[in-house]
């Protein structure tokens, strides 16, 4: 039994489970989800252990293929990376969180809700497992489903509208692919099959830019690049904490995952073509929406906005495609589903003791809520990347790799993203200080309890997370190596088809440049220079003393 | 915090770190359970346990020898060929600078700890374990910005020390004017931060490392006028590109040392507990900036563009400074402007080449400001938290500790011979005056006219203070009722003074810092030798004699205006130009001005786009399309009216059409 | 000319739903209870026994002289309309019970247009085709009318008589003009003497002839009125049954002009309808609020992803794809046309005997069913998930299938629009779930629920779901029959 479909369909499993108990026991639905949710997390680490990330390792592990729709050409085949990895963990990492986070939060209909939670899982999972094109579109459309329900059933105020237009808006923008996935199968040989149709797909310039952006229209409208994003304020608003948790937390990942597995290794040619377009709209992106985020007056919104202007960070790494920039791409991933996700518990938590979201009804809380000002903070500074935290790591990598990148105009780039860094602060701190400091004015906020020992555990590894992502980040590194590793090459081959001159990959450092010609006497290559530094695994680097 | 996997000799620098943060820690968690004295005595012991293996390290460099813990990665990586493209190490150096900065961090650092045990007593428990905690946390970042071997890891302790200084500005949040301060030192610092992530990215592209130790070395294999062959400065030379970064690490620099123009944060910050001020914002973390440019000494001298820059930013802040300081009626703000003029000197110091009277400057500054700000509080303390000088005098009768230490500190500042404030400050303009960038003739001499004109102001501010505070009569129900402080505060004041004067040690024995330092600015110096920068041989003395009278000159007219004699001149002055005075006293309305051109605009321009971009264009498509199809439908729809007729017509009438085209097509 | 036995054999099928039609008459005439649930069992019976004669045949090949035959592709037919024909029985037994409206003639029409339609499955010539064509309509049509109370009913089934007419007409003269340019009504000869006006003409019509029968735009105005008049049970089996046959009979027709000949008319006809079809089809579904008249329309929109597929088995590589996928794609639609329909006949509103309100099928009726009835709203949403192509239903499945033949055979401009018009259903087919699952109940309106229907619904469900998730069975059995003797 392969261990990777076990974790894609345990959580389904628990939702058959649910079926059969009868509707009214509440408790006993949550304790059968919350624990096959964490089993699933359990199960999902022999995933992590078992990944071998050593250079000479297979590209998919776990790999299963069985014929399913072999009449039409379709196959039940999954096996991951090291991205799809991290992903498939933070997931299952994400999932009993979410489920503990609503024990109190979701009274009506306890049962469905669940069910529609574990569904996801399982659909969220599969579509990081799945190494087959229509696989990976069943599961990607799978994911609409149960998340169209949660918010629509058990969201807020203005729910109708916003999940219509969630589910409307994803929707149209992924048929195209589906066209797009046709027609790679007509022309690799009469195959789904990810690998194969990667390997052998031969497909003219002229139809590789419109498969492109059919795939790229898909993925971009999930991420959300500006300006397709508008669903996402909306859906997050309306939706319940646990909603946008999942939402913040892992579907805007299945987007950037998207260009990352699909839209760039399967067209390399339109994706040369087009990073430059995808670099300006994820700058614009960062900054555009961090001042949005500086206008908002509700919090959820705020934070929907600055999921925005973060996954902008994601789409400029990737764009940059050079090692830093990618492997920046795939932490930032990690690092916003876990900070932004705890930034929904949070807005959730205040949201189950006052029934509003608006800023204007909060403000001076600290002294209340002394625990729950603290975790806000932290989170905050992760979110605005301040050393120490994981987000640090995810937006130095990022932006060093843009700037480091061969890509025109990368040092401009880099230098608004930068510029997006500072505006992070900003309307962060704004935040924090609306929330919790100055003077109590609303009677209400006199009497907030702080963190309930349940809220705690629910929040506690999210803060670990944050912290140990920040300190010890390269065990979350080293998964996504080889996989950028293989994207860089597979670039560098295209080039190489085009005879273009290489515009991937990381520029030589100058120094190194120069010593290696003008290699004159009395000026031997300086022995940090880089070049010189190769990749032991146990590795200290030649560290110069400063005499 | 990670524990380094390579356990060299070294590695027991980092306790020199960890001892604060597990005190933070500590505190953080348990504080507000264990009671006050030992919260406080948790905090101290940590420093002094810091203090005491910093002493040890110091005396290893003192010895010669340049501690260096080449930790294991925090993050890297690697290209597909294995070449480390990005590589951050957990490393740390202990050599002349670090070693110097690490004494003054946690000797200043633990006297202001045992003075705010009893400063911050008015605090309920959980708020004086917070202070505590964050406290204890600022010194942690701060030493690790000073240990670390790398541009990155001493980012970490950069921003970290920024976070603890929002903290502690913001400390008492309930107040919305103090948290807003917090959030605006933040911020500024950001901006200053962009400039330094900038700078640190052109630098790695140019060596392809961040480490000083490595960048240095490869610096030394350049040749400046090469011209740069692809990567990001493809066709420029390394000396413009190095120029360039220089700069960007300078812009991080004046935004955490307050200089023009990102310097608006520093007297807000006055907003946060005394001792922070005294510490943070006088002693250590405003001080970093200059710790950078001296850290990258040789690379600056790589760069006289850069040298020059530097130069001029600091002698224009140290002067303007000075000129707000003037007219400022609250004790801090004076203390806060005067803090950013004095940082100006250092960064003319480090600017024009004289690294070690930059940092000379440093330490003796960390000693008489640290001083005078804990007078200060202890000065707010004696007359219930009051900050105006307008209401006080005559306190020297009142609280004689405190005004004999706070005079001590006047006179260093001012730069009375022999205390440490003049020679360190005298160093800085005489090497301003003797050197010649080759950028930018004569940015030296204009520093030098700047800053002595700066030194003038200090002496008159300075000794204004000093006159309004502790002499004449109580002007006040508060200052007549002031009392001393107790000892636990008044002690931290003296030892401050001592060392204020014992710094003259530094400077007048045969140069000693001077030489101590040499070893590590030597390359540097060298390099500007050989450029013309500097040249040997000795200098005149008259500078000096100048320096001298300049400081008796201003102490003078403060005297007069302010203590005896022309007592009404002031305000006579005041009233003759109120406009100017209004100027002035609304610190030339800087503030003001960043308001309208920078923030106001943010606002608006958000709002703008908010509505226009998104709720407009973007919504008013994406809810148009469904409408569009909506309507369309109906209108459809009205064909269906249920008409038997209408319907055979329709369909008669569309056979019709299809046999006209097939036939068009096929006869 | 006699013809030989095997020919007739090969009608068994056929005969067997004759048989149980005048059977379910006769049980009239004895009858003695009025209890009359049995007559839908019996033709479940028999739509079973049919079904299974018509599996286990050897497929005949051509019989009476190519005037019709008996291969996979009508066993095929067959076997879908009998499905449809049981499952309608079921939910008609349900609905008119509630209505005390349960009469055999019911079972024995519905019986007899199946008849009429398996018939159309296998016919290859042109008069045969109308002979079935007429069965089968005349079934309908009285169908239609079957239950006379208000105005509606009748009203459609006077509608549906008419303008069937007027399409009998075009489909009867374009075979005629055929007739005129190839001197036979074979199927067979029917690409002689192509090119020439007369030949042109007679298919172009005849085309719209079919056209009328699988409501393509813009032959389609009957349909929303006859569908929301007829009872809900007979829409069922029209949506499903009838638009089964006709689209046997176009395929059949499309591919014997085609072959061997440069014949492109009645491809650039059927892409024109295809093209009208689907997007019509979708807009005018968008301001419905009648969930039975948007179902209607849906109905319409169905006919057009159909038509695409018909009109990519022009391709010749793509061909057997494109005839396995319209097969699928009807089998599909079969299962998740009734079971919408029968949850729509479960929730409407019951009128006093003369008068059906206005709101009968109103979004309102369905507001907070998931409260009142989980499992009806759970179904319910399976089938518009179906019909709006989201996997992992049998719709999506069939959609993917037909688009995959209409890329194979470079119809990416039909292939698009087909995925974005589709994208569009979407839209109306989630108002009704938002009805259900997202807006509180409104007065607690009684829904009907009987075993029969509740049989019915599962099946569908069953079956909806099967081939969404493991559709491998059914595809090859599509592909099978996708096999035509020419």
């Amino acid at each position: 039994m392969n261990l990777l479909t076990v974790v894609t369909f345990l959580p389904v499993l628990g939702a058959l489970a649910l079926v059969v108990v009868p509707r009214g026991e509440a408790s006993q639905h949550r304790g059968i989800a919350f624990l096959f949710a964490l089993v699933t997390f359990l199960v999902s680490i022999g995933l992590w252990t078992g990944f071998d990330s050593s250079p000479g390792a297979p590209e998919f592990q776990f790999e299963q293929m069985v014929p399913w729709m072999p009449t039409i050409g379709i196959g039940y085949h999954v096996g991951i990376d090291g991205v799809a990895l991290l992903l498939i963990l933070l997931t299952t990492a994400l999932a009993p969180i979410v489920i503990l986070s609503a024990w109190k939060a979701v009274e009506e209909r306890v049962k469905e809700f669940l069910i529609a939670l574990l569904v996801l899982e399982t659909a969220m999972i599969g579509s990081f497992a799945a190494l087959d094109l229509i696989l990976f579109y069943v599961f990607w459309e799978a994911v609409l489903v149960p998340m169209y329900l949660l918010i629509g059933v058990w969201g807020s105020a203005n729910r109708l509208y916003a999940t219509v237009k969630f589910f409307v808006y994803t929707f149209v923008a992924s048929v195209l692919m589906l066209v797009a996935i046709l027609y790679v199968y007509f022309h690799d040989g009469g195959t789904f099959d990810y690998v194969q149709a990667r390997a052998s797909l031969d497909v003219s310039s002229e139809a590789g830019r419109w498969l492109f952006l059919a795939f790229a229209l898909a993925f971009a409208v999930k991420v959300p690049m500006f300006p397709l994003h508008t669903w996402l304020p909306d859906a997050h608003t309306e939706a319940p904490t646990a909603g946008s948790v999942i939402l913040a937390g892992v579907l805007l990942k299945m987007g950037t995952f998207g260009f990352f597995r699909y839209a760039l290794p399967l067209f390399p040619e339109a994706a040369l073509e087009y990073r430059g377009a995808i670099a300006i709209l994820a700058v614009v992106g960062i900054l555009y929406g961090a001042l949005m985020s500086f206008v908002q007056t509700d919090m959820k919104r705020l934070v929907a906005y600055s999921s925005v202007s973060h996954l902008g960070f994601v789409m400029l790494g990737l764009a940059a495609l050079s090692a830093e920039g990618l492997t920046g791409s795939v932490y930032q991933m990690l690092n916003h589903g876990v900070s932004t996700g705890a930034l929904f518990l949070l807005v959730g938590v205040l949201y189950e003791r006052r029934h509003t979201r608006l800023l204007s009804e909060f403000g001076g809380i600290a002294k209340q809520v002394p625990w729950l000002a603290t975790v806000f903070v932290i989170v905050t500074l992760s979110s605005i990347g301040l050393p120490g935290t994981n987000g640090f790591v995810g937006e130095f990598l990022i932006l060093s790799g843009t700037w480091l990148s061969r890509l025109g105009h990368a040092t401009i780039f880099a230098v608004l993203g930068a510029v997006g860094v500072i505006l992070g602060a900003v309307y962060m701190l704004l935040l924090v200080e609306k929330v919790f400091f100055g003077k109590i004015t609303k009677a209400e906020n006199r009497s907030l309890p702080d963190l309930s020992v349940r809220e705690a555990f629910v929040l506690a590894p999210m803060v670990a997370l944050i912290l140990v992502m920040g300190l010890v980040p390269q065990p979350f590194l080293a998964p996504a190596k080889t996989s950028v590793d293989r994207l860089v090459r597979r670039f560098e081959a295209a080039e190489a088809r085009m005879g273009v001159p290489t515009r991937v990959g990381t520029v030589v450092p100058a120094v190194a440049a120069a010593a290696a010609p003008a290699a004159r006497p009395g000026f031997p290559a300086p022995p940090g220079a880089p070049g010189a530094a190769p990749d032991q695994p146990d590795f200290p680097t030649p560290n110069g003393r400063i005499h | 915090m990670p524990t380094p996997t390579v356990f060299a000799a070294e590695s027991y620098l980092w306790a020199i770190v960890l001892f604060p943060l597990g005190g933070a820690i500590l505190n953080g968690i348990i504080g507000r359970r264990i009671g006050r004295q030992n919260v406080a005595f948790l905090a101290i012991m940590a420093m002094v346990a810091s203090f005491a293996i910093s002493a040890v390290a110091f005396w290893h460099v003192y010895q010669g020898t340049t501690l260096h813990f080449a930790g294991s990665p925090w993050f890297r990586v690697a290209g597909a060929d294995g070449r480390a493209l990005v590589s951050i190490p957990w490393g740390l150096t202990v050599d002349q600078l670090s070693g110097t900065l690490l004494l003054v961090v946690t000797g200043v650092g633990t006297l202001i700890h045992v003075y705010s045990a009893s400063y911050m007593s008015h605090e309920d428990d959980f708020g004086y374990a917070r202070y505590f905690a964050y406290l204890n946390l600022f010194v942690a970042a701060m030493l690790t910005l000073v240990l670390g071997d790398n541009l990155v890891l001493t980012f970490v302790g950069w921003e970290g020390v920024g976070l603890c200084s929002y903290l502690l500005i913001g400390f008492w949040y309930t107040d919305p004017q103090k948290a807003f301060c917090g959030r605006k030192a933040f911020v500024v610092n950001r901006i200053g931060d962009f400039g330094f992530l900038i700078g640190v990215f052109a630098l790695v592209s140019l060596f392809g490392s961040v480490d000083y130790g490595q960048i240095s070395t490869a610096a030394r294999g350049l040749d400046p006028a090469a011209i740069v062959q692809g990567g990001v400065f493809e066709g420029w030379t390394f000396q413009a590109a190095i120029t360039f970064a220089l700069v960007g690490l300078f812009v991080g620099a004046a935004g955490k040392s307050a200089q023009l123009p990102l310097y608006v944060w520093l007297p807000d910050a006055m907003a946060g507990p005394t001792p922070v001020s005294a510490l943070i914002h006088a002693a250590t973390m405003v001080t970093a900036g200059v710790y950078l440019v001296a850290r990258n000494a040789f690379l600056f001298s790589l760069a006289p563009a850069a040298m020059a820059t530097v130069t001029f930013v600091g002698a224009a802040t140290a002067l303007f400074a000075a000129l707000i300081a003037f007219t400022q009626t609250d004790i801090k703000k004076v203390l806060a402007y005067s803090t950013v003029s004095q940082l100006g000197f250092m960064f003319v110091g480090v600017g024009v080449g004289a690294w070690w009277a930059g940092i000379l400057h440093l330490v003796t500054h960390a000693f008489f400001k640290a001083c005078l700000f804990l007078g200060a509080g202890s000065v707010m303390h004696g007359m219930g938290d009051e900050t105006d000088i307008r209401k006080m005098g005559g306190l020297a009768r009142k609280m004689p500790v405190t005004a004999f230490t706070f005079a001590v500190s006047t006179l260093a500042i001012t730069g009375f011979v022999p205390l440490s404030g003049f020679w360190s400050k005298d160093a800085i303009l005489g090497n301003a005056l003797f050197s010649h960038n080759p950028a930018w003739h004569g940015v030296g001499q204009l520093a030098y006219l700047l800053g002595t004109l700066a030194a003038l102001g200090t002496a008159f501010y300075m000794s204004r203070l000093f006159f309004l505070t502790f002499t004449g009569t109580p002007r006040s129900r508060a200052a007549e009722h002031a009392h001393e402080s107790s000892p636990v505060m008044t002690g931290p004041l003296v030892v401050l003074a001592l060392l204020a004067v014992a710094a003259v040690g530094l400077a007048v024995p045969g140069h000693w810092f001077e030489r101590f330092t040499a070893p590590l600015f030597q390359p540097g110096t060298s390099r500007l030798v050989a450029v013309g920068h500097f040249h040997e041989g000795a200098h005149p003395l008259w500078p000096y004699f100048a320096a001298w009278a300049i400081a008796a000159l201003g102490t003078a007219v403060a005297a007069a205006m302010y203590w005896r004699g022309a007592t009404a001149l002031p305000a006579r002055l005041a009233e003759a130009f109120p406009r100017t005075y209004r100027f002035a006293y609304d610190k030339f309305r800087v503030d003001e001005l960043y308001e309208a051109i920078v923030v106001a605009p943010l606002k608006v321009g958000s709002n703008l786009l908010l509505r226009v971009v998104d709720v407009f264009a973007i919504e008013g498509l994406v809810n148009g399309i469904p409408r569009f199809f909506a309507a369309t439908g109906a209108i459809f729809r009205t064909a269906q009216n249920g008409d038997v007729q209408r319907y055979a017509a329709v369909m008669a009438v569309a056979a019709a059409v299809i046999l006209w085209a097939v036939l068009g097509v096929g006869g | 000319m006699p013809f030989p036995a095997k020919d007739f054999v090969a009608l068994v099928p056929v005969a067997i739903l004759v048989g149980g039609a005048i059977a379910l008459l006769l049980s009239e005439v004895f009858l003695t209870s009025g209890r009359r649930t049995y007559q839908a069992v019996v033709t479940v019976v028999f739509a079973a026994g049919a079904a299974l004669a018509a599996v286990v045949m050897a497929p005949a090949g051509s019989i009476f002289g190519g005037q019709a035959v008996a291969d996979r592709f009508s066993t095929f037919v067959t076997v879908t309309v009998c499905a449809g024909l049981a499952l309608s029985a079921l939910v008609g037994a349900g609905w008119l019970a509630a209505r005390d409206a349960e009469r055999g003639e019911f079972y024995a029409l519905a019986t007899f247009g199946a008849a009429g339609m398996a018939l159309l499955g296998m016919a290859t010539d042109l008069l045969v085709a109308f002979v079935s064509i007429e069965i089968m309509s005349l079934a309908t049509y009285s169908l239609a009318a079957f239950l006379r109370r208000g105005k509606r009913p009748s009203e459609a089934a006077f509608k549906y008589l008419v303008l069937g007419a007027v399409s009998s007409a075009l489909l009867l003269y374009g075979a005629s003009l055929v007739y005129g340019a190839t001197g036979s009504t074979l199927f067979s000869q029917m690409s002689r003497g192509a090119g020439s006006p007369l030949h042109v003409a007679g298919l172009a019509l005849i085309a719209a002839g079919i056209a009328f029968k699988v409501a393509a735009v813009p032959f389609h105005a009957w349909t929303p009125d006859v569908y929301e008049g007829a009872p809900t049970p007979v829409t069922a089996f029209m949506a499903a049954g009838v638009k089964t046959a006709a689209f046997a009979l176009l395929v059949r027709i499309f591919l014997f002009s085609q072959s061997g000949t440069a014949e492109t008319t009645f491809a650039g006809v059927l892409s024109g309808l295809a093209i009208l079809t689907m997007i019509f089809g979708n807009l005018l579904a968008l301001p419905q609020r009648s969930v039975k008249r948007m179902l209607a329309y849906s109905s319409i929109a169905h006919a057009g992803y159909l038509l695409v597929g018909v009109v990519s088995a022009a391709a010749a590589g793509a061909r057997p794809v494109a005839l396995a996928g319209v097969l699928f794609y009807l089998a599909a639609y079969t299962a998740t046309a009734i079971g919408a329909f029968a949850v729509v006949g479960a929730l409407e509103r019951r009128g006093k005997p003369d008068d059906e309100p206005e709101d009968t099928w109103d979004l309102d009726r369905f507001a907070g069913l998931a409260q009142r009835r989980p499992v009806l709203a759970f179904a319910m949403t399976v089938f518009l998930l179906s019909l709006a192509g989201v996997p992992p239903t049998a719709g999506f499945v069939g959609k993917l299938y037909i688009f995959k033949a209409a890329v194979g055979g470079g119809l990416y401009g039909l292939a698009i629009l087909g995925v974005l018009t589709s994208a569009l259903g979407a839209y109306y087919y989630l108002r009704v779930v938002v009805y259900m699952y997202m807006r509180p109940a409104e007065g607690e309106e009684p829904v009907l629920s009987s075993p029969a229907m509740t049989v019915a619904l599962v099946a569908a469900v069953a079956v909806v779901v099967v081939l969404g998730v493991a559709p491998d069975a059914m595809v090859r059995l599509a592909q099978a029959a996708s096999s035509i003797v020419l």
